[in-house]
């Protein structure tokens, strides 16, 4: 156990690192530290990797506790950066990556010890339908939310006519964000449905609820069911009215925000079953 | 610096166009036809060893290597005289800059520092193209050689880590460089040319270089549309239907001679509904402007007129004046690389010579010895690799010796000595009777003939005065 115990503070630290090199390095336009950022935060991600497989190995996959899932969450999102990274070639999506990750994984260590309630039946398919679509939604979301603000910053330069520094050189085309915008509404937003959906159905299988569907007014289930109506009209407007550009970015800001509310806030400030403070089941 | 290194020419700066013609040297021939003598061209021992000819529209350099200084009035005689001018009206526009200046200013001209458009990226390509000429001619050898290829190496450096070449310095390119940075794809984006005009059809042909899908043009007089369409292999379009159109086209570069705003915010509400938000990019370069201010406002839609333009050509020649300074200090550090560089050459045939007369005496002492004895495959190998390393041990000293020395002393005195002691030219050894009377009698040059890769050594001073010397020194 202290191996993991040793690797989860140098994963944090890199993290850490990472999220530091990243905040000085951009504003400042000091390209070495942007860099050496990077460096910290892909060298803690190959570290979490490890971490996360040693976890497996070491416990078992039957005992795992919340703070594993959050764990786990913060490297899915590190991983869908890393592949934007590559599809993009852009160190600006690292600015919101690196310090969001950090945030989830010292979240994850502080909510360690809370045991959770994986549902009894089909649990395996339950990870498949409700956690695995709804982290991957979730990576898609934050990579589209790193490309929204570059969009609105690069668009908001070019609009107003203002002097490119080198840093904005390197970006990429406008098009290339709202690239990256249509791909985690066309695909974020049906993963996200599946999740919801497979939360809901496992819901009283677990618990054992009366009043059907929220029935249970639990906190959660309302910010999530919130969010899918937020996801749901930005699909209409996006693929059947056309939205593009400017408002397609605000409106993944939006759904950005309130889910990371959700995530977060929620989870930790008010009682539901996926609270970091009961025994409950753990989803994003 | 032994080796000598210097350059002569004539650049925008130094002298008008009117100089420039006259003196231009682009078919003058002045390697082929052997009017510069140049040793290596025609394998004769002359002062200038090596050359080479730049002639631009811009600049007229000559670049020459040789063992004796004042290389530069042969070359300025022999460039007057093959554009039949006296030297007198050449010179007041010359430069004229030696070693380490020399190989500075080449290495600033590669890197187009010394253009008019800084920056601008045609100057190597001239380089090199002289640089193939001068090959062709067979006036290079082993020290313009290393020079030039120092010079492109340079030249890359500069490009890639400063960015002073990085953005654009004409009204068109910049539009192009907007449009790449709005749309990324520019295959998939089509274009229209809202009349004609020499800079939007400056920017159209850039934009076709881009790789762009297709052009339309739209023009008042249809005729003309037609012919312009043609040159872009594109397709003309009424000039009434051009609203009808719009909804098909990305980038749109305008330049009619209209009155008054002929694209307006209100009629583009229509055809970003039609088009579905893609981004378009208008490009406006008439004065008075073609489409309204207003426009810029609207969702997905960029507006850049001619100021807007010349401004980010501004800022980008700024930013490119700013990138020169450390452009400038990769050139400095490469220059003082590369006479150091040069310098220690002068002691590579020594060392060469030092390391293979040992081996050679070595060898055959061995081959001598190693007959009588029978030794086994496996004695022999271990004897040879200790022979090996008493070779490179004997001689490790007198080598740290030369290096360190020759940083202090730039006669390279101390490599002529060790050729004497070593006896390393193989000549009867001097005879006592010259030793007493001084350096009379001079020995002669040493080394190959000059040219191949290694170069020729320097001539020694005769030991003798060395020794004197040492004896004054010492006193």
């Amino acid at each position: 156990m202290i191996f993991i115990k040793i690797l989860s503070i140098l994963v944090m630290l890199f993290y850490a690192l990472g999220s530091a090199g990243v905040f000085w390095g951009i504003p400042a336009e000091r390209y070495k530290i942007l860099v050496l950022g990077k460096f910290f935060t892909w060298t803690g991600f190959a570290l979490h990797t490890l971490l996360i497989i040693s976890i497996i190995l070491l416990n078992g996959a039957d005992d795992l506790s919340r703070g594993y899932f959050m764990q786990l969450l913060a490297w899915c999102i590190l991983l869908a950066y890393f592949i934007g990274w590559r599809l993009l070639k852009s160190g600006f999506l690292s600015l919101t990556a690196s310090p969001l990750a950090l945030l989830l994984f010292i979240l994850a260590l502080k909510v360690d010890k809370v045991q959770i309630e994986m549902p009894g039946t089909l649990k395996e398919l339950f990870i498949a339908l409700h956690i695995g679509p709804m982290y991957t939604s979730l990576g898609l979301l934050t990579l589209a939310f790193g490309a929204a603000l570059l969009f609105l910053h690069m668009d908001r330069k070019i609009k107003s006519k203002t002097r490119l520094t080198e840093f904005d050189r390197g970006l990429p085309a406008l098009g290339t964000y709202d690239r990256i915008n249509h791909l985690a509404v066309v695909f974020g937003f049906p993963l996200y449905t599946l999740g919801i959906a497979a939360g809901f159905i496992w819901a009283p299988l677990t618990w054992g609820r009366e009043g059907g569907i929220l029935g249970s007014w639990d906190p959660k289930e309302i910010f999530s069911v919130f969010v899918w109506f937020l996801y749901a009209s930005t699909f209409y407007l996006r693929i059947l009215r056309g939205w593009r550009g400017r408002k397609a970015a605000l409106l993944i800001l939006f759904i950005f925000g309130i889910s990371a509310f959700s995530l977060l806030g929620v989870n930790l400030f008010m009682p539901t079953h996926h609270s970091f403070g009961s025994l409950a089941t753990f989803t994003a | 610096m032994n080796k000598h290194i210097c350059l002569v020419g004539l650049n925008h700066r130094t002298a008008g166009v009117e100089i420039r013609e006259a003196f231009a040297l682009a078919d003058a021939g002045l390697l082929e036809n052997g009017l510069l003598p140049v040793g290596a061209h025609l394998k004769k021992d002359l002062p200038i060893k090596e050359a080479l000819v730049l002639s631009t529209c811009n600049r007229v350099e000559i670049l020459l290597a040789g063992r004796e200084e004042k290389l530069e009035e042969l070359a300025i005689r022999s460039w007057a005289a093959a554009r039949n001018r006296q030297p007198e009206e050449l010179a007041p526009f010359v430069y004229v800059h030696n070693d380490a200046e020399a190989v500075k200013h080449l290495f600033a001209v590669a890197s187009s520092l010394d253009s008019m458009v800084l920056g601008e990226p045609q100057i190597l390509g001239q380089i090199k193209d002289a640089y193939k000429d001068a090959l062709r001619a067979g006036s290079t050898r082993f020290i313009l050689n290393a020079l030039l290829h120092r010079a492109f190496f340079v030249a890359k450096r500069v490009r890639s880590e400063t960015g002073v070449a990085s953005s654009a310095v004409s009204v068109s390119y910049a539009a192009v460089e907007l449009a790449k940075r709005i749309f990324g794809d520019m295959p998939s984006c089509k274009a229209m040319l809202i009349g004609a005009g020499e800079m939007a059809e400056l920017a159209a042909t850039h934009l076709m270089n881009a790789g762009i899908k297709s052009i339309l043009v739209a023009n008042r007089t249809h005729e003309r549309a037609l012919e312009l369409a043609s040159r872009y292999h594109g397709l003309a379009v009424p000039f009434a239907d051009l609203f009808a159109q719009l909804p098909e086209v990305d980038i749109v570069i305008s330049s009619t001679g209209a009155p008054e705003a002929v694209i307006r915010a209100k009629d583009m509400a229509g055809v970003m509904r039609r088009r579905r938000n893609r981004p378009m990019f208008f490009i406006d370069i008439a004065v008075p402007r073609d489409v309204d201010p207003d426009v810029n406002t609207l969702d997905n839609i960029y507006l850049y007129d001619i100021d807007d333009l010349k401004e980010v050509v501004e800022e980008n020649l700024t930013q490119r004046r700013e990138e020169a300074v450390k452009a400038l200090a990769i050139v400095e550090e490469e220059t003082l690389n590369f006479c150091k560089w040069l310098e220690s050459t002068e002691l590579q045939p020594t060392i060469v010579d030092l390391i293979r007369r040992s081996e050679a005496i070595v060898r055959e002492e061995w081959t001598r010895t190693s007959k009588r004895l029978r030794l086994s495959e496996k004695d022999t190998r271990a004897l040879e690799l200790m022979l090996g390393a008493i070779v490179k041990k004997i001689n490790h000293d007198p080598i740290n010796f030369l290096k360190n020395r020759f940083e202090e002393e730039k006669d390279g005195q101390y490599a002529g000595l060790l050729r004497l002691v070593f006896n390393l030219d193989k000549k009867e050894l001097c005879p006592r009777r010259t030793r007493e009377h001084g350096s009379e009698e001079a020995p002669p040059p040493l080394g190959p003939p000059d040219g191949g890769m290694i170069p020729p050594r320097r001539t020694p001073e005769p030991a003798a005065a060395f020794f004197n010397r040492i004896k004054e020194g010492s006193k």
